[in-house]
């Protein structure tokens, strides 16, 4: 079985939040809902202040809690490792918003149902790229089968980071190129 | 808060189980009882406590997918328990009121429910516990929720029941009311020490609890008085005449201790906070 995932180069990211933007915009989200979100850390002091920014969303976990606890099987593996969600089966019980340790599911007030990155699975099928990736005008974030990344980025790359949940718990589909700065355990979360 | 229709539903439900397992320890223990009262009063919490699961939903009309996963989901085995469950206790209620014969069936119907709803707490446990919530993680989940099965239930069934063990001892309710609810304070504290020294998400929850110390102050102090009140009253038989009414105290007693567990589920519930990007 395939597993696809992401590739995120922080050392190019810049906080534009273009990638936020095209992913809200082709899944048509309304204002509070982010299946894509660029969040900026901050700390140091002067003269040594740092600040990174890390885009993250949907891992498409190998071991997705997600998946494992949603009591319906909404969440799902496709054959391509991609994890997607059916809307007919949601029934709305949250439990896969407490379950992803990444804050990833969102819950939608006004359908009465979650929601989540796909992947762009539609645009994947037509051999283009999900949104994120054809907009981020810095060309850091890629997407790919999971071995072909790890050989282009593998030993450049990370998965655990001190502001990340533990990988070890869903081996997440995710490879960082991580600043230097990133490996700080002291951080503040900017805010907006 | 969001999930007060969760609180009602493993609050109520909890309640139901812990009075079916005491109503069936009552069938073995005493002959020719049927506990009328506590029987539709399991009932109904089961069925309190599953309409109000089914306001938690966004598509309640959809409940019964959340069964299409008993192989992996905890939730999905919480619901199927539940179900049956409610079914048993409702079935033991209509044995008590339509079928004044069958004594063995009905001790085959209570075994089977208190079993069941046994099982069903260890879902609701583990389904809270395997989130990525710290601070439902470990084993305080667990304990609080029998807890408040076996200490709820318990002083229910025994104030509902009164009339039919007026001539039984009680000490053994009032010794199990305190017994859980002394493990239950034990270890609660041990949790806040882990919550305290753990991750950030641990630590925001920490913080929600620090700032409700008052609250829960009085949650204990219900809590414990409240399982005192009923030690006193348990073991103070024949005494009758020379204390306040009886059921006066018993309704002391029940009321405290209701009312500071459910405080307890409160702050279960107010003080999650999910790990994410930033809070791990």
């Amino acid at each position: 079985m395939t597993q696809l995932g992401f590739f995120f180069d922080m050392t190019a990211c810049g906080g534009c939040k273009t990638c936020q933007i095209a992913c809200s915009d082709k899944n048509d989200l309304k204002p509070g809902m982010l299946f894509r979100k660029v969040n900026g850390f901050e700390g140091g002091k002067f003269p040594k202040p740092w600040i990174y920014y890390l885009s993250t969303t949907c891992n498409h976990c190998e071991r997705p809690k997600c998946v494992e606890g949603c009591p319906t099987q909404a969440m799902h593996k496709l054959e391509n490792g991609i994890v997607a969600h059916d809307k007919d089966k949601c029934i709305g019980c949250r439990y896969c918003v407490w379950s992803c340790p990444y804050g990833v599911p969102q819950f939608n007030e006004e359908t009465g149902r979650v929601g989540k990155c796909d992947m762009c699975r539609d645009l994947i099928e037509e051999g283009e790229n999900p949104a994120c990736v054809d907009s981020c005008t810095m060309r850091a974030i890629e997407w790919g089968d999971v071995e072909e990344l790890k050989a282009k980025y593998g030993e450049d790359s990370v998965k655990d980071l001190p502001v990340l949940p533990d990988s070890s718990k869903t081996k997440p589909s995710v490879f960082i190129k991580a600043k230097a700065e990133a490996s700080n355990r002291e951080f503040i979360l900017k805010e907006d | 808060m969001g999930e007060m229709s969760l609180l009602i539903f493993s609050f109520a439900l909890q309640s139901a189980i812990g009075i079916m397992v005491f109503l069936t320890l009552g069938l073995f223990l005493y002959e020719n009882k049927v506990f009328k009262k506590a029987a539709f009063t399991a009932a109904g919490l089961s069925i309190l406590g599953v309409l109000a699961s089914l306001a938690h939903l966004g598509q309640p009309l959809a409940a019964l997918n959340a069964l299409l996963n008993i192989g992996s989901s905890w939730l999905s085995r919480e619901v199927l328990l539940s179900g049956v469950f409610m079914g048993l206790a409702v079935l033991y209620a209509l044995l008590v009121q339509f079928k004044a014969e069958g004594h063995g069936l009905r001790k085959a119907v209570g075994c089977a429910g208190s079993i069941v709803g046994l099982v069903d707490i260890l879902a609701m446990g583990k389904l809270y516990s395997t989130t990525s919530v710290p601070v439902w993680q470990g084993l305080n989940t667990y304990v609080d929720f029998y807890a408040t099965a076996i200490a709820v239930g318990a002083l229910l069934f025994l104030a509902l029941s009164y009339q039919e063990l007026k001539e039984e001892s009680k000490s053994i309710y009032g010794l199990a009311v305190l017994a859980s609810v002394i493990i239950q304070a034990a270890v609660a504290i041990s949790a806040s020490f882990d919550l305290s020294i753990g991750g950030m998400a641990a630590q925001a929850s920490a913080e929600i609890l620090r700032g409700m110390a008052v609250v829960i102050f009085f949650k204990w102090l219900l809590i414990l008085g409240g399982a005192a009140i009923l030690l006193w009253f348990s073991l103070s038989k024949g005494q009758e005449g020379k204390t306040a009414s009886p059921l006066g105290i018993l309704s002391l007693s029940v009321l405290a201790l209701i009312g500071g567990q459910l405080i307890g589920r409160y702050t279960f519930y107010v003080s999650m906070v999910v790990t994410s990007v930033g809070l791990t």
